[in-house]
């Protein structure tokens, strides 16, 4: 074996991890560009934030839903252990739901079913044309297909928070109350809430928002061959999206900790 | 004698192998020009090279006098707003109707057209591709040959001064076909543009076309009128322009 071969395979590996971060970040790039430039036509913004928040709704409801209950009954299992007292489950659950799992699930979620969707529809334009036809009639494909999806998907992924922290704090005291016979009053209490809290889940929001969309799409935008390749791009961009979710949550939580505190 | 689309000794590779081999094509201005060859040739490729699509490793693509810089994608908008381009498989957008496919250059283009007269455009387009009315129909909705018909409406309602056509009678029947390239001369008639027409129907290509260029494994084997490629010394070039190798 040639004494460069070790270090070559590493530099060929390392380059090779490092590519789509840094077609992710060109993309995300051309993007900003783009919506500065041009902002998007209202109706196509519309009509992307109704898709996107159509496609994701019942799904974020019902798995949130589940996941609160599922937190309750847990939450209450692991306090009986020490003490029965159950009065700062709830206050728990809005606080973890606020700054962790609310933002990330939905995240996780919106990463399947919106970012698939993306990936699959470029794709299939990619395979069939459709992207150069776009190029050749003079218009930009990331202005036009990826920067309005972008706008959409971070105001979205607020909206669809929200949305879903209010689900599972619900479903959560609904099962307090039913099952546990923890009262309204004492679930819904925000004083394990505070601003940090809020700010981590906002942070986490506009991250995943922009990040989902970049990532189905330079996907997308990578598909090649025929309905193979669209199936290889929904997949590449279903993992890679939810790696990068689960990245950021990690980084964004771990900064917020050191200058919070 | 003056060209409105030229590759200069272009070479391209694709996964290794060489798909265009020093490819010296000149269209001549305001000429219908048809491009023959056989499969996998490189017909397509020259096609979207000369549309800026396809960036060479080397040679220069030269389009209405300036060679392309394919880095300076301001420069490529201006170059791009010129050219119409009909591809080979279609690619109608599927999330727009006909009349929104054919809309599509005019409203989206760098300067667009105002919307009184894109509608009219869209209309006028239509109604020379025989699509009349069928304006609201979702591209799903219309047969191959209507696809294609609004593919050509697509780029030919820019006007663009070098119109490019891939295949576009590619799996229709003879009638259609015929029909197809009938609007093709019509269209390049009307506006003098520089068409350029690539298909394996060398019959009813020679009942339109002026000049022909003949690929033979990624460069260009023939440039001229039928009569003197039927005449040529290489069997290829008389054999793929329907005549006797």
């Amino acid at each position: 074996m040639e004494l460069t071969a070790i270090p070559r395979a590493v530099g060929a590996f390392v380059l090779s991890a490092a590519e789509p971060p840094r077609a992710w970040a060109v993309l995300l790039s051309r993007s900003a560009r783009a919506l500065v430039r041009r902002p998007p036509p209202r109706d196509r913004l519309l009509s992307q934030m109704f898709d996107i928040g159509n496609r994701s709704v019942v799904f974020v409801a019902i798995t949130l839903g589940f996941l609160g209950a599922i937190s309750v009954f847990q939450g209450v299992m692991q306090a009986s252990r020490v003490l029965p007292d159950y009065s700062m489950v709830g206050a728990t659950l809005i606080n973890v739901m606020t700054r962790e799992f609310g933002p990330t699930i939905t995240a996780l979620m919106i990463a399947t079913r919106v970012g698939t969707g993306i990936a699959a529809e470029i794709g299939s334009m990619v395979v069939t044309d459709q992207v150069e036809a776009m190029k050749v009639s003079n218009t930009d494909p990331v202005e036009y297909l990826v920067a309005p999806r972008v706008l959409a998907c971070l105001v979205m992924t607020f909206v669809l928070t929200v949305f879903a922290v209010l689900v599972a704090v619900a479903a959560g005291a609904l099962v307090g109350y039913l099952r546990f016979q923890i009262g309204f009053a004492t679930f819904f209490s925000m004083r394990l809430v505070d601003w940090a809290d809020l700010w981590e889940g906002l942070v986490k929001c506009a991250a995943y928002g922009v990040a989902i969309p970049v990532i189905a799409a330079e996907s997308g935008f990578r598909a090649s061959g025929g309905s193979e390749g669209v199936g290889w791009a929904t997949t590449r961009s279903v993992v890679n999206a939810s790696f990068a979710v689960i990245f950021m949550d990690f980084i964004i939580a771990s900064v917020i900790y050191l200058v919070t505190g | 004698m003056t060209f409105a689309a030229e590759t200069r000794n272009v070479r391209k590779v694709l996964s290794g192998t060489p798909v265009l081999d020093g490819c010296d094509l000149a269209l001549e201005a305001g000429r219908l020009h048809g491009l023959v060859g056989a499969g996998s040739s490189g017909k397509t490729l020259v096609l979207k090279t000369l549309a800026t699509l396809l960036p060479p490793d080397s040679g220069d693509v030269v389009l209405f006098g300036e060679a392309a810089d394919f880095g300076d994608v301001g420069r490529l908008r201006t170059v791009r707003a010129r050219i119409g381009m009909q591809f080979q498989n279609v690619a109608l957008f599927d999330f727009l109707d006909v009349a929104g496919n054919v809309a599509f250059p005019l409203v989206n283009g760098d300067v667009p057209v105002p919307p009184g007269e894109v509608a009219s455009r869209v209309e006028s387009a239509l109604a020379a591709v025989g699509l009349a009315g069928a304006g609201g129909l979702a591209p799903h909705e219309l047969s191959g040959g209507m696809q294609r018909r609004v593919a050509i409406a697509r780029a030919a309602v820019t006007r663009a001064a070098l119109m490019v056509f891939d295949d576009p009678t590619g799996g229709l029947d003879p009638v259609t076909s015929s029909r197809i390239f009938g609007l093709i001369a019509d269209v390049q008639a009307a506006s003098g543009s520089t068409v350029v027409l690539a298909s394996h129907d060398t019959d009813r290509l020679a009942r339109v076309c002026h000049l022909f260029h003949v690929v033979d494994r990624g460069r260009i084997a023939f440039t001229g009128t039928l009569p003197d490629g039927l005449a040529h010394a290489d069997p290829a070039v008389r054999r793929l322009l329907g005549g006797d190798a």
